[in-house]
Order: C-alpha cells, then structure tokens, then sequence
C-alpha cells in the first residue's frame, strides 16, 4: 500500500514540474491556448498542498532542531547552491561581454540577498523555496497550538493574504508590478496564503490520498466550468 | 500578489489538484508511470536551472515549445545525475540530505 502511495505522488509531482517547465515557456504556442493560464491556476498551490500531505507534527522538544534542519539541509542548502551556481555563469557571460558594472553589481547583489520577487529571470523560481521553509516553520509552530487556535490561525493567515493581495493590485493593475509595491525578503508574505494549502493537504490528507471517484468528477466539472466562465470572460481569475 | 479572490483562491487549486491527484491515482491503479516518477528524482534541478536552460536554447536551438521543454527538462536531469558522482557532498547540494546518512555533518 505504502509503495502504490508513494508511485503517484512521485508521479503527479513530475507531472507538475513538467507544468511548472512549460509555465515559464515564453514564446508562442502551436496553438492558441490558454494551457498557461490554466498551469498556474493551480500548480503552486498543489505543491504546497502534496507538502502538507506527508507533514509531520512535533510535540516533543527535543525533535524540533533536528526536524528544522533536516528542512534547512534539504530546501535551502541546495537555494544557496543554484543561486551561487547560477549567478556565477551569469556574472562570467556578462564579463565575456563587457557588460558587467559596479552599479549593476550592486543592485544585483541587492536583489539576491533580498531574495523572492525582486529575483527575475533566471532566478525566477528561487522564491519558492524561501516560501516553502518558511511555510514549513509556521506550520510547525501551528501544529502546537490548541486545535482551536489552528485553523483561528489559518482563517487569519488567509484574510490577511487576500488583504494585502486586493490592497497591491489597487496599487497597479499588473499583478507583477503589484507585488514589486511591497517589499518584503523572500517572499515571506506569500507564506500567509501558501501555508493555507498546506494545512489542506495535511488536515484532509485522508481524502487526498485516496480520492473517490464521485470526487473527482466534481472537480472536473468545477474545472470545467472555470475555464468556461473565464473563456466567456464571466471571472478574471489569475 | 495575485491572490485576491476569496472563494476562487480555494475553490479553483483545490478543484484542480483533485482532478490532477485523482487521475493519477487512477492510472498509476493500473500501470506505473516511470517518466514521471524519474523526472520527480530530479525535479529539484530542473525547478532551479530550467529558466536559465530556456535563456541558452533562445540563442542557440530553434525556440518553441518542444526545444525549450525538452531542453530545460533533459540538461537538468543530465547535471542532477553528474553533481553528485563528481562533486563532494554534491548529493547534498541536490536537496538529497539524508539526517541518517550525513548525520557525522551535522
């Protein structure tokens, strides 16, 4: 049984890094299609929502240290690795070109440190580790709380990220130059919304890991009809 | 900053992470899907370098589609299979920390 878990939770999340690959694709589409759209309709949400699933709360103590840096070492001793690795094959083909300036140096390494969405092009992902670690400490310390106060907690995380996300997008249309209004180090107001869909993998990870089919066509059917409601330009979901 | 539908923001991830969960659960029912399951193993290489792979395709292969995916799935998986068998610690570096085999690093 552990073993048949474990194939289409290793499958679905390939599926989904396919999805996050094509989601960063930028030119044009064999096809007119809104497929883009569609992937990031749901496809970092279902991350953090497959993280919840196998989340492991601890009461005792003495197993939180180890507990946190096992996630350190895996989420972001490898963001430290790929940023480092990617800076510096950028930094060396800019030198090769004669591009690379002080006032570019600085602004960049600004940009680095600051981490989440002030980090563009090739580092355009980087901002989910930082949310996914942080989100994994919120939950962690949630998962303490009285039963009670969980989901007071969760409610409150998510009225505070519709907040903020409705006050940003009055500040500019373009839900990019909407989040750059607002600084914050990586991306941690995005944990606010991010631990939200954590928690729903954790707290209903009976019905996750084994959904009904009765189940499954209804989410089809709500799929189906959001992506006709937006085809018809009846919601204007991003 | 893109999340200010209060029911939508539920209703539409949670719908389509069913749907896409459920199917899987209802194929891999009957045949494994061994593609996916080794681009998961890799996945944490491909989420890092598959932009940058896009940017190296734009200027030296015809940019569609295809290229880009298979380019920015491929070069990841090439390198993710290399770091480990030539860096130290590489398998560290991957996100694979293993608490019981690398705990004399901790």
């Amino acid at each position: 049984m552990a073993k048949e878990r474990l194939t289409w939770v290793d499958a679905v999340k390939g599926f989904l890094m396919v999805l996050v690959v094509i989601g960063h694709y930028s030119g044009p589409m064999p096809v007119e299609s809104p497929l883009i759209t569609y992937i990031y309709w749901f496809h970092m949400p279902a991350f953090f929502l497959l993280s919840g699933l196998f989340f492991k709360p601890i009461a005792d103590n003495s197993q939180l240290k180890p507990a946190i840096h096992k996630r350190f070492m895996q989420l972001m001793v490898p963001y430290l690795f790929f940023l480092l690795l990617l800076t510096f094959f950028k930094y060396g083909m800019m030198i090769g070109d004669g591009t690379l300036t002080s006032a570019f140096l600085r602004q960049d390494l600004i940009e680095l440190t600051v981490g989440g969405r002030f980090l563009r092009g090739e580092h355009g992902v980087f901002w989910f580790v930082t949310v996914m670690f942080a989100t994994y400490l919120l939950f962690l310390w949630i998962t303490r709380q009285k039963r009670w106060l969980q989901f007071t907690i969760l409610a409150a995380c998510y009225i505070a990220a519709q907040l903020e996300g409705t006050f940003a997008m009055g500040l500019a249309s373009e839900p990019d130059a909407a989040s750059a209004q607002i600084p914050m180090i990586w991306n941690l107001d995005v944990v606010l919304i991010a631990v939200v869909y954590f928690a729903i993998g954790y707290y209903f990870k009976a019905f996750w890991m084994n959904i009904p089919k009765a189940a499954i066509g209804i989410a089809a059917a709500i799929a189906a009809l959001a992506m006709a409601a937006d085809g018809i330009g009846f919601i204007n979901y991003h | 900053m893109r999340y200010d539908h209060f029911l939508l923001d539920l209703i539409i991830p949670i719908a389509m992470t069913a749907l896409i969960v459920g199917i899987f659960q209802q194929m891999t029912a009957i045949k494994r899907l061994p593609w996916f399951e080794k681009i998961e193993k890799h996945s944490i290489s491909i989420m890092y370098l598959h932009i940058f792979i896009g940017f190296v395709v734009k200027d030296m292969l015809p940019y569609n589609i295809l290229t880009y995916t298979l380019a920015g799935l491929f070069v990841p998986i090439v390198l993710s299979i290399l770091i480990p068998k030539t860096i130290p610690l590489g398998e560290i570096l991957i996100g694979r920390f293993n608490p019981r085999k690398h705990m004399h690093l901790s």
